[in-house]
């Protein structure tokens, strides 16, 4: 579960040492960066970008490579998400059962389009490739929640 | 008396948890099973006696149809064990029904029908953990099982050389980065019956002199990795894994990596450089991983289902299992079938059935009811077939005849109001989206296309224009290091030979 944690990361009150321990752990083992970020990532949503140089040092490489690694996969994000994330499915399954029309109606339903939030930031949307679901589509996920044969009604209801 | 609950991804994404919450205030406390794979069924409620026999079934249960699961409940269980089902208020039984009765399982024979985290018997890995690892492997040629991740590449020959290849160090990686849209065979298998996986890498490590085992899994799957992470703590407690396997002399370790959303990690040697901690970008073959992977070193790399199979090889025996299927395309397929179909969902068989078999006789049509007009089999980089190709046989030989491929077993059904110029853009984006950026015919050639074709309107897009798509296909396909530029022309071109009048204005 994601421990949304609405406070400013670069602010936060953890020091320097608090962060080394908190990321020392992931060190020995393989593919270690990736579990750190997938770890921020749960934790706070987010991987905020004073988290880099802590990063660097523990593993030991440039904070360039840091950056290259966050900026490569789609799910590490340097700005914190909005209060809900809609991914709504956009591959040939779900688009055979209508998710071009229903990423349009749920643009309007939410006033903001595919890869943007709200105004009052409690609603972003967010284009997904493949939920697995492809027999029951079209497929969206409200934070953790799966929702199969959405329509605009459904997703809004489970954001009430 | 029990009440069994299916709870994959499926059913969870079908309100099976708002059922279980339900049952929980009546007091009864569920079974949560695997989903036997008739997804537009789900969720799925069973009533089964103390000897695991069926009672009596619910589908597509929803919260109202709580009370009445409750009050056949308790009447059944007034009238003791042994009485014959009572009534069956299901439009039809999953376990019987033709969807799943005519299928032949090997892969997913527990799915469904046990809870996903009940310990199966291991003796066949007793057995196969006493034999020489060579013979494995030669049981493993025997069998002729290729990948089924996509390229269907004869597995052992990757066995035997990482068996061959002298290294301190060898790995087993499990490729559980299923992103082709219409696939979910991978994930229905983690979340169904995570044992079989488990067993199936344990036989890879223990024929390869493997000690160390990964499974590189795709973040959208939250649910397996529930199942996945359980089911590994239970077999290290049951010394399953760990130090001396069942008390061999093998010792075998499974770790769970979870990806970060890039479909390109879904190639080999791009997921070996996200394993490692890097950006998932592709690398130059050779040298194979099979030679210098992980690390540089030894490994051997396959998808869930390819691992997944081995346990049913020497169940059946490698001569058996050769017999299934056609000619080199040997053994069982765990199809997929989804899109607009009336009846979705996991279609396990031998190879050699055609298309329209698994869109009609399984399928049964769309779920529009509307004609269906083309197919998409094999993912995202797949070929879209026309009506009079779905009477092509599902092997590898015969789909690559007519210019497409199994893949991963994905079907995807459109109906007739699909637009085939839009789904040619689509291919290009999608491309564009997902691209490693290391090749240059990859990385812009996607552009290219996505923009050269967006300029004009579907029926009209000028003769010039789809020249220039073919050379970039071209380029596209014979320039770029994997699959990902290398079979984006695929869904492109298909799109544009077998439906051209959705392209160019009709003669």
């Amino acid at each position: 579960m994601l421990k949304r944690v609405r406070e400013d990361q670069s602010k936060s009150g953890s020091s320097p040492s608090d962060r080394h321990s908190e990321l020392t752990r992931f060190v020995d083992r393989v593919g270690g960066l990736m579990h750190a970020l997938n770890w921020l990532k749960e934790e706070y949503g987010y991987v905020d970008a004073s988290w880099i140089p802590t990063l660097a040092d523990v593993f030991n490489i440039s904070q360039a490579e840091v950056r290259g690694v966050i900026s490569f996969y789609h799910d590490f994000k340097l700005k914190p998400p909005a209060v809900h994330t809609i991914k709504i499915c956009q591959a040939e399954a779900c688009q055979s059962l209508g998710a071009r029309q229903l990423t349009k109606d749920i643009e309007a339903k939410f006033g903001t389009n595919l890869g943007s939030r709200t105004s009052d930031n409690r609603v972003e949307l967010e284009a997904i490739y493949c939920l697995g679901l492809c027999a029951v589509g079209p497929s969206v996920q409200v934070d953790d929640r799966l929702i199969a044969r959405a329509t605009p009604d459904s997703v809004s209801l489970s954001i009430e | 008396m029990n009440l069994h609950i299916s709870d994959d991804s499926f059913a969870r994404a079908l309100g099976s948890e708002s059922v279980e919450f339900a049952l929980k205030t009546h007091g009864i406390e569920p079974i949560r099973t695997g989903s036997f794979g008739l997804a537009w069924l789900e969720p799925v409620v069973q009533i089964r006696n103390s000897d695991h026999r069926l009672i009596s079934e619910f589908t597509k249960v929803s919260v109202e149809d709580v009370p009445a699961i409750v009050e056949l409940l308790n009447s059944t269980q007034k009238q003791g064990n042994g009485d014959p089902p009572t009534s069956n208020p299901a439009e039809l039984s999953v376990s019987s029904h033709p969807f799943y009765t005519k299928q032949h399982r090997l892969v997913f024979d527990r799915a469904g029908v046990c809870p996903p985290l009940q310990l199966p018997s291991f003796t066949l890995l007793e057995n196969l953990l006493d034999q020489d690892p060579n013979q494995i492997i030669a049981g493993m040629e025997t069998s002729w099982l290729r990948g089924r991740g996509g390229a269907g590449f004869p597995a052992f020959i990757k066995w035997r050389t990482v068996a061959d290849t002298p290294a301190d160090q060898k790995y087993v990686v499990c490729n559980a980065d299923e992103g082709d849209s219409g696939t979910f065979s991978d994930r229905m298998l983690m979340e169904g019956d995570p044992f079989k996986l488990i067993e199936g890498m344990i036989i890879a490590g223990y024929a390869t002199g493997a000690t160390q085992g990964f499974i590189y899994l795709r973040s959208e799957y939250p649910v397996a990795k529930e199942y996945l992470d359980r089911a590994l703590e239970i077999a290290y407690t049951e010394k399953l894994l760990g130090k001396n396997v069942l008390n061999s002399n093998f010792s075998f370790d499974i770790e769970v990596l979870i990806g970060a959303g890039a479909y390109i990690c879904g190639e080999e040697t791009s997921l070996l450089e996200s394993l490692e901690g890097k950006r998932g970008q592709i690398k130059v073959k050779p040298p194979v991983p099979a030679i210098a992977g992980l690390f540089e070193k030894p490994t051997l790399v396959h998808n869930v289902i390819s691992l997944a199979a081995v346990p049913g090889i020497f169940e059946i025996g490698p001569e058996a299992y050769a017999q299934l299927g056609v000619g080199k395309s040997t053994g069982t397929m765990p199809f997929q079938i989804s899109g607009n179909v009336k009846q979705g969902g996991l279609i396990e068989l031998p190879f050699g059935h055609t298309v329209n078999e698994l869109v009609y006789n399984y399928g049964s049509g769309t779920a529009s009811g509307r004609p269906v007009r083309t197919v998409q089999i094999g993912g995202p980089l797949g070929a879209y077939l026309s009506e009079s190709e779905f009477d092509t046989p599902l092997t590898y030989e015969a789909m690559a005849e007519i210019g497409a491929g199994i893949g991963h077993g994905g079907l995807v059904v459109f109906d007739d109001t699909v637009n085939l110029k839009e789904q040619a853009e689509y291919a290009f984006e999608f491309c564009e989206i997902e691209s490693c950026g290391k090749c240059t015919p990859c990385r812009i050639g996607s552009v290219r296309g996505k923009e050269a074709l967006r300029q004009f309107s579907s029926n009209n897009v000028d003769a010039r224009t789809l020249v220039v798509i073919e050379e970039l296909c071209e380029v596209m396909e014979k320039a770029s290091l994997c699959q990902m530029g290398g079979m984006t022309p695929i869904p492109v071109r298909s799109a544009i030979q077998k439906f051209p009048e959705d392209f160019i204005p009709e003669q």
